[in-house]
């Protein structure tokens, strides 16, 4: 009869390691990025941003400021105006599709990712980011997430985030951003 | 004889089986089993041009010819120096961006006495370019192929116009770390060889 106990025990903290091992939450999960989910147009303040998305779009080609930016895949661009809320901040821009980052380009010196913004003094720009040239044929295509961090790692931060239907999107062979610059649109 | 006494005769092989079927059971919620992939000791050739892929990159080794000035327009060589340039269409095969060559995880290729698996390579020593536009130090975004130019600085003695020289494609399996957050990269080696010429491209 104990023996039997014993086995019954030993099976049961068996089946709990398992329980354990299997619920315990990942560090994505648990360090994962706080985000303020808006649509286009709308404003968003998280954290140490504040921000509106105005239009984001599908190319082949860009002209940024006079440089021409060519790419083996497609570039999206996302037009936006962010501010500081706080104190200065970073603006990081990123694509994420299902589980796979694509981080905005630092190949052109005109777009606003990569450059800081102070409390309450808004700039206004373009980032662009390279995505594969078949993006809208692949899995997450049309859940693809726009996010907006104020620094390099994300994690437990505020980010701006905004969902993007890729396979919505037509590809222009060419289209033209501005250098970002201070104040509003 | 019985079903018992046949039984009785292959108790030890049955508690054995038993005793590892509940360790391997056991073990999975602590951490689970490696597994070990046999592979050959014979080193492949790689056709240049042709993309070898890895759990990292997806390379192709296209051109390796030396330069004797270097192609930011400032930087020069000393006397007794040379560029080494070695172009590569590369493709990012994970989830997140990377820089073409970097010490931080290993290098996509070796080269005898210059690129060393495990040994640092010192930035001043090398560059990296996009070949399409010359952006410096680009990173690539996952699934997009792009052509780079590395530059590398050697010893004019070391590799000359004619000169064959073996590169060694690197690969290696991405594992979950367990002390730092990320991948890490167990049994990195050389997976395939590109046989190329030096170019003199003066």
């Amino acid at each position: 009869m104990r023996r039997g106990v014993a086995y019954l025990a030993g099976a049961g903290l068996v089946l709990l390691a398992f329980g354990v091992a299997f619920s315990t939450p990942d560090s994505d999960w648990v360090e994962g990025p706080m985000p303020a989910r808006v649509q286009i147009g709308e404003t968003a303040t998280v954290g140490d941003l504040v921000g509106t998305v105005h239009d984001v779009r599908l190319a082949r080609e860009v002209e940024a400021d006079f440089t021409r930016l060519t790419t083996a895949g497609v570039w999206f661009v996302a037009d936006f105006t962010v501010a500081g809320t706080t104190e200065r901040a970073g603006v990081r821009v990123d694509v994420l599709i299902d589980g796979v980052q694509y981080p905005a380009t630092d190949r052109s010196d005109a777009v606003l990712d990569g450059s800081t913004v102070d409390a309450g003094l808004p700039r206004t720009g373009s980032s662009l980011v390279e995505l594969p040239a078949d993006i809208a044929e692949r899995p997450g295509a049309s859940t693809a997430v726009l996010r907006i961090s104020p620094r390099l790692d994300s994690r437990l931060d505020g980010v701006i985030e905004i969902v993007v239907d890729l396979t919505a999107l037509d590809v222009a062979d060419r289209v033209e951003v501005e250098a970002a610059r201070d104040g509003l649109r | 004889m019985t079903f018992r006494e046949r039984v009785r005769g292959w108790l030890p092989v049955i508690v054995a089986g038993g005793v590892l079927v509940a360790g391997g059971l056991v073990a999975i919620p602590f951490g689970g089993w490696d597994t070990v992939s046999l592979v050959s000791e014979e080193i492949p050739e790689q056709p240049i041009g042709q993309p070898f892929v890895g759990a990292q990159w997806t390379i192709s080794i296209d051109d390796v010819y030396l330069i004797h000035e270097h192609p930011d327009g400032f930087t020069e060589f000393e006397p007794g120096e040379a560029g080494l340039v070695l172009v590569a269409t590369m493709e990012d095969m994970r989830p997140e961006p990377q820089y073409p060559i970097s010490s931080s995880s290993f290098y996509p290729f070796v080269i005898d006495e210059l690129i060393v698996q495990g040994e640092y390579l010192p930035i001043e020593t090398y560059s990296t370019y996009l070949a399409r536009d010359g952006s410096f130090g680009p990173f690539l975004s996952p699934g997009i192929p792009d052509t780079v130019q590395f530059v590398f600085t050697v010893d004019e003695a070391q590799f000359r116009p004619g000169d064959e020289i073996r590169i060694g494609l690197t690969d290696a399996t991405p594992e979950e770390a367990d002390i730092v957050e990320g991948t890490r990269w167990v049994d990195v080696h050389v997976a395939a060889e590109v046989v190329v010429r030096v170019r003199d491209e003066r």
